[in-house]
């Protein structure tokens, strides 16, 4: 927030009131120092209110806080509001010079990167949708930044595709987190945990919230044929048409495999979140007695959903969506959208139904083979052992034990180790290592003026004259310094 | 005139790629002195398999059965999308090789969910295991990709392994080409979990990645996810010997004949690796990845020069 009254401070500087039309008028008097700082100051206050790493430490307690549909709306609706304000700031400056767009692309790869990472190191359902929450404001971000980057460069066939992967991002971030967060909170109102350890097997006892949540947990990892693999395709080709450009735009690219990363470690970690809260065997009581919601709780979920399927599907739909403000953030309103993202779009829609089609078709082909044949039903294969427990089954920490090593200390878990037991905890690097310790060193200096404050009202009577006496000086004697 | 050059090409695809294990297979028996199963042996495999009925454990829901299935279908979907014939594929369209390693996602996102639908310890193991190694594989992947399509111009796999003009004096470009198929072949190794990664000839539970994901599977299940894999190795085959040759392979039954001839050499080479190098501990599969990721890396920074 003060950030942002900081922006509009400098900004009004030049500016005769505070609606956009004056401060757009005025974008063209800014003198350089200031218009870094608004675009700083933009980046900090709405780069807070998206939730961006390293400034995303409020986000994830938030979310998983609050009730389930409000969370759906949080991460779904208000995060945005970040993001939109950016784009407000973007498009009333006219473009941002280079460094910006580079800050931005930057920030939303380490966003995406360390979002998804931490979110892998969750045991909490809600949790752990919140940091998938940075990890996408990371890929939002970066198409942010590749737009921006097109439109500093003189690029604007870049400058489009990036926004416009950027804004559809925002538009099926909205749609499938919504859809996961009713689906985590359909599951504790059944169990009243949101403790992974403690699920399994819900896929059988609550097959409609399973339905849901498996196609949601498919678009968020970007696969096709839902909505996440369109926008994720369209971060991609922003990132590849910058490298048909000349110069240092070439170098965006590199943002390629960082993408790459991003979507294959969100797959670990929805394979995990889904095979652990709804696969396998209930951990617990509370697990094994749950039932689906009523009628009430199931259909928002399969609107969702098939709104999901439907961009995913028709990703025309989508991109004629974010056709117009793309154009228009890359000061190409005249400009006719790239025919390579159109068509694109429409061979999308054949290789989605493709494999629709051929799944259906394997799917008859077997059932007609095995519909004369003997189906047996046994227990799990275990070595030949029977009589296997749920305790038996890989728990969510074993699963992303192995990934979270790789990465060592950016993974956010820290092991207790005694000579009986071993405990490991997930903790948020910045939160715990750095806001933290931080804050409570500002809390212990701030003690020292305690002195001041004694709860003597003549005493404060006595600030306020002195106060008083020095405004009454600086206004009679300051023009004078 | 193309088009069913096109369609046998994938025709042909799909019928010859069982043979790559097989080869590998018969290369390894021989050079280590054995006599070895025959080249064929995964057609007789799967025949026996798609004829058997099916075992399914009682804690598995539909995605046990759904995920074969899927798998087989998003690999041949992908398998559409490459140039099988050297020129150009069924379907092309610029960034298709995001659509291409998205299908292959689609596939692996598939397997780990039905590992994890049987509640098998052996098995949560194995999904683990899969997807941190291909959360690794899929950065180099893209590194590889994006190093063809600066070469090509063009973010579609057609041109970036088909005929394409751009690619017709790569003379210049060559040792980065050479990098990316080395890493390429090194990560293919550990995408279609070969060794030293992983060992399909293993027989303990413990130390399988790939194998114990379908340990619970059975039948024409079995077979589809059997299929499936050796499809894989083929469209990997195609990658790697197609972007190799520059401008675009022979046209008409040359370039048919250029399918089975990268099906023969991938077999060959992975079964030299097979019998030369032993299966790496676990705890370095990272550092291969990255070390093979880092060449195709080079490979990049030197054509985006």
């Amino acid at each position: 927030m003060l950030a942002l009254f900081a922006l509009c401070a400098t900004w009004t500087v030049s500016a005769p009131d505070w609606s956009f039309a004056s401060l757009a008028a005025a974008a063209p008097a800014l003198s350089p120092a200031s218009g870094v700082a608004v675009l700083a100051l933009a980046l900090v206050g709405f780069g807070f209110k998206a939730g961006l790493v390293p400034l995303h430490f409020w986000l994830p307690p938030a979310h998983a806080a609050a009730p389930s549909h409000v969370s759906a709306l949080m991460s779904g609706i208000v995060i945005k509001t970040g993001i939109y304000g950016m784009l407000r700031v973007l498009l009333l400056l006219g473009g941002a010079p280079a460094w910006w767009g580079w800050l931005v692309l930057s920030l939303g790869v380490v966003s995406g990167v360390l979002g998804v990472l931490w979110a892998l190191a969750q045991h909490d359902v809600k949790r752990l949708l919140a940091y998938h929450s940075v990890e996408n404001i990371g890929i939002i971000l970066m198409g942010i930044g590749v737009g921006a980057l097109g439109v500093a460069y003189h690029a604007p066939v870049v400058a489009v595709v990036g926004f416009s992967g950027g804004l559809l991002h925002t538009v099926n971030h909205a749609l499938f987190k919504s859809l996961l967060f009713l689906g985590a909170g359909a599951v504790y109102r059944a169990t009243g945990t949101r403790n992974m350890e403690e699920l399994g097997g819900l896929a059988r006892r609550m097959p409609w919230t399973w339905l849901g949540f498996v196609i949601g947990a498919a678009a968020i990892v970007g696969l096709p044929p839902l909505n996440g693999f369109v926008s994720e395709w369209l971060v991609y080709q922003g990132l590849f048409t910058s490298s048909r450009s000349s110069g240092v735009l070439r170098l965006a690219l590199l943002g390629v495999p960082a993408l790459a990363l991003i979507g294959a470690l969100a797959l670990a970690c929805f394979a995990k979140l889904a095979g652990v809260v709804f696969l396998g065997t209930p951990r617990s009581n509370a697990a094994a007695g749950a039932k689906d919601g009523g009628v009430g709780a199931r259909i928002p979920a399969l609107v969702v959903a098939a709104a999901c399927l439907l961009l995913g599907v028709l990703p025309v739909l989508g991109i004629s969506l974010v056709n117009a403000a793309s154009r228009e953030l890359a000061g190409a309103s005249r400009l006719p959208f790239p025919d390579s993202v159109v068509a694109g779009g429409r061979a999308i829609s054949l290789v989605a139904l493709v494999t629709i089609a051929l799944s259906t078709l394997f799917w008859l082909a077997r059932r007609a083979l095995l519909a004369r044949r003997l189906t047996r039903h046994e227990e799990t294969w275990a070595c030949g052992y029977d009589a296997a427990t749920s305790r038996m089954q890989y728990t969510a920490s074993s699963f992303a034990a192995p990934l979270l090593g790789i990465f060592g200390g950016l993974g956010g878990v820290r092991v207790e180790r005694t000579t009986t037991s071993l405990r490991t905890r997930s903790v948020d690097p910045v939160l715990d290592t750095v806001a933290l310790p931080l804050w409570s060193r500002l809390r212990h200096s701030a003690l020292r003026l305690r002195a001041i404050q004694q709860g003597r009202l003549h005493f404060y009577l006595l600030y306020v004259m002195a106060a008083l006496l020095v405004l009454l000086g600086y206004l009679a004697f300051g023009s004078r310094l | 005139v193309i088009w069913p050059t096109r369609w046998s090409a994938l025709a042909l695809f799909l019928l010859l790629a069982p043979t790559i294990p097989g080869v590998a297979n018969r290369t390894k028996a021989i050079l280590t002195g054995r006599r070895g199963a025959p080249v064929w042996q995964l057609y007789a495999d799967l025949w026996k398999l798609v004829r058997r009925g099916v075992v399914y454990s009682t804690t598995t829901t539909d995605v046990f059965r759904v995920a074969p299935v899927a798998i087989l279908a998003a690999t041949i979907v992908a398998a559409v999308l490459l140039p099988l014939d050297g020129q150009t594929s069924i379907l092309h369209f610029s960034g298709d090789a995001v659509a291409f390693a998205s299908l292959l996602a689609l596939g692996r996102f598939a397997l780990v969910l039905a590992a994890l639908d049987t509640g098998s310890s052996f098995e949560g193991m194995g999904a683990s295991r899969e997807v941190a190694f291909a959360s690794l594989v899929e950065p180099g992947l893209f590194v590889s990709l994006a190093a063809l399509g600066v070469v090509a111009h063009d973010f579609s796999l057609s041109t970036m392994l088909g005929e394409n003009d751009a690619r017709a004096a790569t003379a210049a470009v060559m040792p980065s080409l050479v990098m990316v198929a080395i890493s390429l072949f090194a990560l293919t190794l550990a995408e279609c979990s070969r060794v030293p990664v992983d060992d399909p000839a293993t027989h303990l539970e413990l130390t399988m990645v790939h194998e114990v994901i379908v340990l619970d599977h059975s039948g024409p299940d079995l077979a589809a996810i059997l299929y499936a894999s050796a499809l894989k190795l083929g469209l990997f085959a195609v990658i790697i010997l197609n972007l190799l040759i520059p401008g675009g392979g022979p046209r008409g039954v040359a370039g048919l004949a250029l399918l089975p001839g990268s099906f023969l050499v991938l077999g060959l080479a992975i079964g030299i690796v097979e019998s030369v190098t032993a299966r790496l501990r676990m705890s370095k599969v990272p550092l291969y990845i990255a070390g093979s990721s880092a060449l195709a890396l080079f490979g990049l920074i030197l054509v985006l020069r």
